[in-house]
C-alpha cells in the first residue's frame, strides 16, 4: 500500500455559486455517450456526441458567464477523465514540501467537492515535480475501477467510488521501467479483460532464451485488469531514440482487434491487443513518436515534429492503411511533409482531418489526399489536443488561449476565445454530461450552462472482428502468467490461452492437451503447477508449454528470503535475476578480488562506444521486502579527473556517493529540492574501497532512513554517518543499486542484504 | 488573423511632455538617419557583427520582397522556378541553431549532418557541423564534423548540431563544438593545399576511419581545446557559445551546467567563463562564479568593448547573473571581476514550467551608447513566463543587482545567493534596493493601459533574444511572440507587435528595416521607427511578412549588401535581383 490515501471531506477554494440543478440529470440521453472515462473519450478520438454545449464562457463567472466551478486544487498537466458522476485527475500533493507526492483525486463532477485522494510517493525517480500528472487515469465502467500510472512507474488499480487499492505494481522495480526528467509517462488503455500499458524498460535476461528484455525497448506489458497479473510483454526495435507517451488507440483495422501507437523507435506500430504479436510497423521518423494515432475506419492518421526518416525536413502528417501487414515502409496512404505535428494528436471535424502543429496552427486537411484546406494562426505551443464535439471545436494552446472554433464550409470561424494570463495548458479540454472540463496549470474550470440539460446522440457502432470460428486450429498460444517472481518451493499456476492467428481468443486449453516442462531449475505437473527449486539460489528458469506444434513460454525468477549475500567469488556473471544487472554490470578479478564492475561503455551494434545505461538503476528482488538493511563495498576509477556516482537503494531509497559535489545524500526523489533528504560532505578516492551501509525502518507513517560510509577494512563506526526522517514514507521495496558510470567505471563487492537487527 | 498592437508612443508624448515629444521628433527622422548610411559591412565576422553584439549593420537595398522557391523534402534539392530575390541557396541540416557568419568571401553556418554533404558521412549519421560556402555561388567548400558524445542527450542533444556561431579574423575560425571543445580552424580549409598547425592529426584520423573522403571537403584544424578534459566542465544537454575577442584573448562560455537530475551540478568547480590566448588555444584566467548556483545550462555568448573608459568582457551567467572582468584578468592567471548583477528579483522562484519566475541568462548582452543591454530567459522547452530586460550602466563596481539579499537575523549583512530562490520570505529573507545599483531602467510588466492588470501585451516573456538598437530605438523579440520596441535611454514602451509564433532569433536593423524571423518560419519586416504607424501599416508589419518555408531559428544578418537568412534546412543568399533576370 502506498502512503496515505483515504476519502474525506476537503476544503474548495472556490467551487461557484451556480444552480446545478438541472445539469445533475440527463435522462433523454445514451448515458454511454455523456461518459469520458479516457482521456481520448468514448470513442478515443475526443469526439464527443454530445449537443447544446455552451459557446462562450468567462473566467471570472457571473450570471452568463458560463462557470460551473473552478478548483485550483485540480491544477495539473493531466487530462481529467469523468465515470459515474465522478472526475478523477491526477495532481501534485503538497508541491514544494518535504512530504510532496503525485496525488490522484476524485472529486464530484457537477459541484468540484473532493471525494477521496490517493496520493502516490515518487520514488527513484529523476521527473521534476512539475511534470507530475503526466499521464491519465483510465477508467473502466465495466468495473468502476481506474487505473494509473505514476511519473515513476508505480501502476495501480483504484476503486472508483472509494479510492481503495485493488492491487499495484512497481514497473521500475519489476520490470525495469525507465522514467526520465523528460517526464514523458504514458496513459494506460483498457481492453477488455486487460489494461495495457507501456514504457522503455530495461528488464532481466540478456539472450534469445529470455526474449532479450535486459536491451532497452518501448515495451507494453498488459496486465489482467482484475489483478495485475502480466498476460504478455512484447515490444518495439531495440536501443529505441526516446522515451515517449503515444496512447495506443483501441480498434478493429480490416476486421482484426489492433492498438496503434505511436513508439520511442520512431515508427508507429500496430499489434494484436491480446496477444502482442505485431501486425504492421511503418517508420516514420528518426526520433520518438508522441502524437496518438487517429483511426477512422481502416486509416490510421498520426504525426510527428521531429526528423523525418527520408531527407532532412522535420514533421509530418500521415495516412496508413491499417490492413496491411508486416513492414509498411513507403506504403503510406499520403505523407504531409513539414508539417510539425509531434504534441496534439489529430481530429477529425465534419470529414475534414484537423491538427494543431506545436506552434499552434491549426490546420484542416482533407482526409483523402492530405492536402491543406485551412489553417489559422492560434498562438505559439500547443501540447494539448482539442475536443470536437456539437458542432465546435474546443481548444487551449499552451499559453493559456482559450479557442471555440466551429468548421465551415471555407474553413475555420472563431466562435469565442480568451486568453487565461499566465496559465499553461498541457491537459485536453473534456465533456461529460453537458460540462466541458478544461484543465490548466492552475486549476480545473467545469463549464457548462445550467439552464441547459445535457443530452447527446448515441454512440456510432463500432467496427466489428470478423467473427471468430471457434473451431479453427489455434495459432498462437499463451502462458500466462509470463513473468513470475518466486520465494524457493513456492508454487505458480499457469493457464494456456488459445488464440487464432488474428489473436482472437479462441478457448483457454485444457490440461490434457497441454504438455509443460521447464528449462531450467523447478518443476511443473502436468496441471501447469511449477514449484521452485529448495535451494537459497537466485536463479531463473522458463516454462515451457506445448500445445501440439505451438510452444510458448514463461519466465521465472526465484528469489530466496534475506539474509543475501553476493560476493562474486565463483560466479560468471551477476545474477541474472537482477534487473537492469546483466550486459551493464559484468565480473572482474583483479588483485586477487573478484567483483562487479559497472561498465563506462555499453557498446551497441550501431554505436561501440554507447554509453547511454551507464547511468541506471538496479532491482534484486520482490518489492513488498521491507525492514531490511542493505551493505556493500564500492571503489571507483577515476578518467580525466571525474569519478562516478554510486551507491545502494533500500525500500525505494538511496544512499550514494556523489563524487563531484563530494557529497552522501540519501534521499528517495533526486531532482525534488524539497523532498526529505539529507546529506553530509564526503569525498571518495579513486580505487579506494568503501563499505556502505544502508537501514530503513518501517514505521507505520514514517520512516527513519540511515546509512554509514567507511573505508573497507577498518573498523566499523558505531554512529550513523547520514540519518533522516520521512513522514511521507515509502515502506518497503526492492533491494539495489545505483550506478552513474559515463564518467568512469564503479566496482562493488560483497554485497549483502538481510533484515533489520 | 488578429492580431494585437499596442500604440503607447503617442500616449507617452502627451503625458510625459516635450521631453518624449522630442524623442519622437528624433525618431521621425530615423528613415533619413538610414538611407544616409553610406558604409557598407563587407563581413559579419561574429555573432552581432561584432564584439560588442548590435546587429546594426550597414546596407543598400536590401530587399524586403523574396520568395524563397520550392524544395523536395526527399532530396532537399531547390526548385526556384517560384522564387525571387534569391541569389543562391545552400542546403544545410535538418536544424539549424547556429548563425551564419560572413568573412572573407565564405560564408560559415552551424547544423547538423541530416543535408549529409561528406560521402563519409551519410546523412543519417547525426553531426555537429560546422559548413563553409562560397559567398558568391553558396558552393559548399568544407565541413568540419563533430561526432555525438557518447553520453547523448545529456552532454550533445540528438540532432542539433553546431549551435553557435563562428567568430572569423583573416583566415582563422573559432567555434564552440557540440563535444566541449574549442576549435580553431583554417577559413580556407585544405583547398590552400596546407595543414595549418600545430594540430595535423586530420589525415591521420581519416585515413583510420577507412572510408572514403575528400581532404578538400575536410577542416583544416588548427588547434583544439577541450573543455571537458582540460577544465572538467558538464555541459547541460548542449554545448554552444558564439565566442568573440578583444585583441589576442578570447573569450568562452563553457556551457557548464546540471546534470541529468537538474538540481546536481556535477562540475561546479569547473570553469562557467574562461580567456584564452586565440593563436595558441592556451588558458589565460578562468572564473566560475555560478558554480552550485547554475539554474540549468549557460548558452549566453560574451560580449565586449570599452565601457566607462575601461575594456570589459560581459557574460551571462547561467545562474541569472551578469558579470564583468577585465577582458586581461590578473597578472597571475586569475579572474579580474569589475561588476556583477542579479538579472532576477530576489524573490524569484526557479521552477521548471511556466509559473517560474527566476530565469537564466541566453541571450547575449549588448553594449549600446555605454551602456549594457540584457534579458533572462530559459531553454524554450520550458515553456513562457514572465521575462526582464534590463538596461544596466555598467561604470560600477562590485554587486550591482538591484536589491540585495538580507536575513532577518542579521539585516544588515548581505546573505550569500541562494540557487532556487534567493530571497526567501517564509525563511526570514528580506530583499531591499541596493544603494549600488546600476539599474537605469527595467522592462517586465507594465500595465500601460492602466486597468489595473498586467496584459499579455504588457508584459516582456522569457527570451534568449538579443537586443537591436539604432538611433536610441530598441528591438527585442520574445518566446511568446511577442517584438517589442523601447527607448533605449529610458526604457519607455514604444510598441508591441504579437508575431502569433515564438522568436528564438534577434532581430536585424538594416537601413529603414527591422526582420525578425520566427518559428513559424515568417520574417516580419518593420519599419525602423519608435512610431508605431511608422513601422507597422494596419497593424501588420509595414513591410510585411515573408515565408522561408520552415522555422526560423536564426537570426538575419547583411554582408556585403546581401541578406542572409537560414532556416531549419536551407541558408539563403538573399538580393535584389532584375526580374528579367532568370534565378540560379
Amino acid at each position: 500500500m502506498n502512503g496515505r490515501s483515504v476519502c474525506f471531506a476537503v476544503l474548495l477554494a472556490y467551487a461557484g455559486t451556480l444552480s446545478i440543478t438541472a445539469m445533475h440529470c440527463a435522462v433523454a440521453a445514451d448515458q454511454q455517450s455523456m461518459e469520458w472515462p479516457n482521456w481520448r473519450g468514448p470513442q478515443q478520438n475526443r469526439v464527443s456526441t454530445e449537443k447544446n454545449l455552451i459557446e462562450s464562457w468567462d473566467p471570472e463567472g457571473g450570471p452568463e458567464g458560463n462557470l460551473v466551478w473552478k478548483n485550483p486544487e485540480l491544477g495539473s498537466r493531466s487530462t481529467p477523465i469523468v465515470m459515474n458522476g465522478k472526475l478523477f485527475t491526477i495532481v501534485r500533493d503538497q508541491p514544494g514540501t518535504s512530504v510532496e507526492s503525485e496525488m490522484v483525486v476524485c472529486v464530484d463532477a457537477a459541484t468540484g467537492k473532493k471525494i477521496w485522494q490517493y496520493p502516490m510517493n515518487v520514488y527513484l525517480c529523476e521527473v521534476p515535480d512539475t511534470r507530475v500528472g503526466w499521464s491519465s487515469c483510465s477508467g473502466d465502467p465495466e468495473t468502476s475501477r481506474i487505473y494509473v500510472q505514476s511519473v515513476s512507474g508505480y501502476f495501480c488499480c483504484l476503486d472508483a467510488k472509494t479510492g481503495k487499492l485493488i492491487w499495484e505494481r512497481s514497473l521500475l522495480e519489476e520490470f525495469g521501467l525507465i522514467n526520465t526528467y523528460g517526464g514523458r509517462t504514458n496513459v494506460p488503455v483498457v481492453f477488455e479483460d486487460m489494461v495495457i500499458t507501456s514504457a522503455v524498460v530495461v528488464g532481466w535476461g540478456d539472450s534469445a532464451k529470455y526474449n532479450f528484455l535486459a536491451r532497452p525497448a518501448h515495451r507494453f506489458m498488459a496486465l489482467d485488469k482484475a489483478t495485475g497479473e502480466l498476460r504478455w510483454i512484447n515490444g518495439t526495435n531495440i536501443s529505441p531514440f526516446d522515451t515517449t507517451y503515444s496512447t495506443p488507440t483501441r480498434c478493429v483495422l480490416g476486421g482484426q482487434a489492433a492498438v496503434v501507437f505511436g513508439s520511442g523507435d520512431g515508427q508507429v506500430w500496430a499489434i494484436q491487443p491480446r496477444t502482442g504479436k505485431h501486425i504492421w510497423h511503418y517508420p516514420l521518423s528518426r526520433r520518438g513518436l508522441n502524437t496518438s494515432p487517429l483511426v477512422v475506419g481502416d486509416t490510421v492518421y498520426t504525426g510527428h515534429s521531429e526528423e523525418n526518416v527520408v531527407g532532412s525536413t522535420m514533421g509530418a502528417v500521415v495516412a496508413l492503411d491499417g490492413t496491411l501487414e508486416g513492414d509498411q515502409t513507403d506504403k503510406e496512404k499520403w505523407l504531409r511533409p513539414k508539417l510539425m505535428v509531434g504534441k496534439s494528436s489529430p481530429v477529425m471535424v465534419d470529414g475534414k482531418l484537423c491538427v494543431v502543429d506545436d506552434r499552434a496552427k491549426f490546420m484542416m486537411l482533407d482526409p483523402q489526399t492530405g492536402k491543406s484546406l485551412a489553417q489559422k494562426k492560434f498562438g505559439t505551443m500547443m501540447r494539448s489536443t482539442p475536443l470536437v464535439a456539437d458542432g465546435k471545436v474546443y481548444l487551449c494552446t499552451s499559453g493559456g488561449r482559450w479557442k471555440i472554433l466551429r468548421a465551415t464550409d471555407t474553413g475555420i470561424e472563431v466562435l469565442h476565445e480568451l486568453r487565461l494570463e499566465g496559465e499553461a495548458s498541457d491537459g485536453s479540454p473534456i465533456v461529460s454530461q453537458g460540462r466541458i472540463y478544461l484543465p490548466t496549470s492552475a486549476a480545473i474550470y467545469c463549464l457548462g450552462n445550467p439552464n441547459v440539460e445535457p443530452t447527446a446522440d448515441p454512440l456510432p457502432e463500432p467496427p466489428q472482428e470478423t467473427p471468430v470460428d471457434q473451431a479453427a486450429a489455434a495459432a498462437q498460444i499463451q502462458v500466462i502468467p509470463f513473468d513470475a517472481l518466486l520465494a524457493p518451493q513456492q508454487t505458480q499456476n499457469y493457464r494456456v490461452r488459445l488464440f487464432n492467428a488474428r489473436g482472437q481468443l479462441l478457448r483457454e486449453a485444457a490440461a490434457s492437451e497441454v504438455r509443460f516442462s521447464v528449462d531450467g531449475p523447478g518443476a511443473v505437473s502436468p496441471a501447469g503447477q511449477y514449484t521452485a527449486p529448495s535451494d537459497n539460489a537466485h536463479q531463473t528458469s522458463l516454462v515451457v508449454c506445448k500445445v501440439g506444434e505451438l510452444t510458448s513460454t514463461a519466465r521465472v525468477r526465484v528469489v530466496p528470503p534475506l539474509p543475501w549475500s553476493f560476493d562474486f567469488d565463483k560466479a560468471e556473471k551477476v545474477p541474472l535475476t537482477w534487473i537492469g544487472g546483466r550486459v551493464r554490470y559484468v565480473l572482474r578479478e583483479q588483485d586477487g578480488e573478484r567483483f562487479a564492475v559497472k561498465r563506462s561503455v555499453l557498446p551497441t551494434p550501431r554505436n561501440p562506444v554507447n554509453k547511454l545505461g551507464t547511468r541506471s538503476q538496479l532491482s534484486m528482488g520482490p518489492v513488498d521486502l521491507a525492514d531490511y538493511t542493505i551493505q556493500a563495498d564500492f571503489a571507483a576509477d577515476q578518467q580525466n579527473g571525474k569519478m562516478p556516482d554510486y551507491g545502494l537503494t533500500n525500500s525505494r531509497y538511496s544512499m550514494t556517493v556523489r563524487s563531484s559535489v563530494g557529497e552522501l545524500r540519501i534521499y528517495s526523489w533526486s531532482p525534488h529540492d524539497y523532498r526529505t533528504h539529507a546529506s553530509v560532505e564526503f569525498q571518495p578516492e579513486p580505487h579506494q574501497w568503501y563499505t556502505m551501509k544502508m537501514r530503513v525502518d518501517p514505521e507505520g507513517s514514517r520512516a527513519t532512513v540511515r546509512g554509514k560510509l567507511w573505508p573497507r577494512g577498518t573498523a566499523e563506526p558505531d554512529e550513523w554517518t547520514i540519518e533522516m526522517v520521512d513522514e511521507s514514507p515509502n515502506l518497503h521495496g526492492s533491494p539495489g543499486l545505483f550506478g552513474k558510470a559515463e564518467v568512469a567505471e564503479i566496482f562493488v563487492d560483497n554485497i549483502r542484504v538481510y533484515a533489520n537487527q | 488573423m488578429k492580431r494585437t498592437l499596442k500604440i503607447v508612443g503617442i500616449l507617452a508624448a502627451v503625458l510625459l511632455g516635450w521631453w518624449v515629444s522630442a524623442g519622437l521628433d528624433r525618431v521621425a527622422d530615423d528613415t533619413v538617419t538610414a538611407a544616409k548610411q553610406a558604409q557598407e559591412n563587407v563581413d559579419w565576422a561574429q555573432w552581432g557583427g561584432d564584439s560588442m553584439r548590435n546587429n546594426t549593420p550597414a546596407g543598400h537595398n536590401i530587399p524586403t520582397e523574396w520568395e524563397v522557391g520550392e524544395f523536395d523534402y526527399r532530396t532537399g534539392d531547390w526548385d526556384p522556378n517560384e522564387a525571387k530575390n534569391i541569389k543562391w541557396v545552400a542546403q544545410l541540416g535538418s536544424q539549424t541553431y547556429g548563425n551564419a557568419v560572413v568573412s572573407g568571401g565564405r560564408v560559415f553556418v552551424g547544423t547538423n549532418n541530416s543535408g549529409g554533404w561528406l560521402e563519409r558521412y551519410p546523412s543519417n549519421v547525426d553531426l555537429g557541423c560546422m559548413i563553409a560556402f562560397d559567398v558568391e555561388t553558396g558552393e559548399f567548400l568544407w565541413q568540419h564534423s563533430s561526432e555525438k558524445l557518447p553520453t547523448g542527450r545529456v552532454h550533445d542533444w540528438p540532432l542539433q548540431g553546431i549551435c553557435c556561431a563562428a567568430y572569423v579574423e583573416g583566415d582563422r575560425l573559432w567555434f564552440v563544438t557540440s563535444r566541449g571543445e574549442v576549435r580553431c580552424l583554417d577559413t580556407q580549409g585544405f583547398r590552400d593545399d596546407e595543414d595549418d598547425g600545430p594540430y595535423q592529426q586530420e589525415e591521420q584520423l581519416l585515413e583510420a576511419a577507412g572510408t572514403p573522403y575528400n581532404l578538400k571537403e575536410e577542416a583544416d584544424v588548427v588547434w583544439v581545446f577541450d573543455m571537458m578534459a582540460e577544465l572538467g566542465i558538464s555541459q547541460h544537454n548542449m554545448c554552444s557559445c558564439s565566442v568573440t575577442a578583444a585583441g589576442n584573448i578570447l573569450f568562452v562560455n563553457t556551457s557548464n551546467g546540471v546534470d541529468v537530475e537538474h538540481n546536481y551540478i556535477p562540475a561546479p568547480d569547473a570553469p562557467s567563463f574562461f580567456a584564452m590566448d586565440k593563436h595558441t588555444g592556451k588558458v589565460l584566467w578562468t572564473d566560475k562564479s555560478p558554480g552550485l548556483n547554475i539554474l540549468h545550462g549557460q548558452w549566453s555568448s560574451p560580449t565586449c568593448g570599452e565601457l566607462a573608459g575601461k575594456p570589459q568582457v560581459i557574460f551571462g551567467g547561467g545562474d541569472g547573473w551578469i558579470y564583468s572582468f577585465d577582458p586581461q584578468g590578473t597578472p597571475d592567471g586569475q579572474a579580474k571581476l569589475l561588476w556583477k548583477f542579479d538579472a532576477n528579483p530576489k524573490t524569484s522562484k526557479w521552477e521548471l514550467g511556466g509559473r517560474g519566475t527566476r530565469n537564466n541568462i541566453i541571450a547575449t548582452p549588448v553594449i549600446y551608447e555605454d551602456r549594457v543591454y540584457v534579458a533572462v530567459g530559459q531553454d524554450p522547452e520550458h515553456g513562457e513566463g514572465v521575462g526582464h530586460l534590463w538596461c544596466i550602466d555598467p561604470s560600477k563596481q562590485g554587486d550591482v543587482s538591484p536589491e540585495l539579499a538580507f536575513n532577518a537575523a542579521d539585516p544588515d549583512k548581505v546573505i550569500p545567493h541562494k540557487r532556487v530562490q534567493a530571497v526567501v520570505p517564509e525563511e526570514g529573507d528580506l530583499a531591499r534596493a541596493n544603494p549600488n545599483s546600476a539599474v537605469i531602467w527595467h522592462y517586465s510588466q507594465h500595465d500601460q493601459n492602466g486597468n489595473g492588470k498586467f496584459e499579455f501585451e504588457e508584459t516582456m516573456h522569457r527570451s534568449c533574444g538579443t537586443v537591436a538598437i539604432r538611433d536610441d530605438i530598441l528591438y527585442i523579440a520574445d518566446f511568446s511572440g511577442l517584438m517589442h520596441c523601447l527607448d533605449a535611454e529610458t526604457g519607455q514602451v514604444h510598441w508591441t507587435y504579437d508575431m502569433l509564433s515564438a522568436a528564438w532569433g534577434s532581430p536585424l536593423i538594416v537601413e529603414d528595416k527591422v526582420y525578425i524571423g520566427d518559428e513559424d518560419g515568417e520574417m516580419a519586416i518593420f519599419r525602423h521607427s519608435a512610431d508605431p504607424v511608422v513601422a507597422l501599416s494596419d497593424e501588420e508589419p509595414h513591410y510585411g511578412t515573408r515565408d522561408m518555408g520552415t522555422s526560423v531559428y536564426s537570426t538575419p544578418i547583411v554582408a556585403g549588401n546581401i541578406l542572409y537568412i537560414t532556416n531549419r534546412t536551407h541558408l539563403f543568399a538573399i538580393t535584389e535581383i532584375d526580374s528579367s533576370e532568370e534565378q540560379p
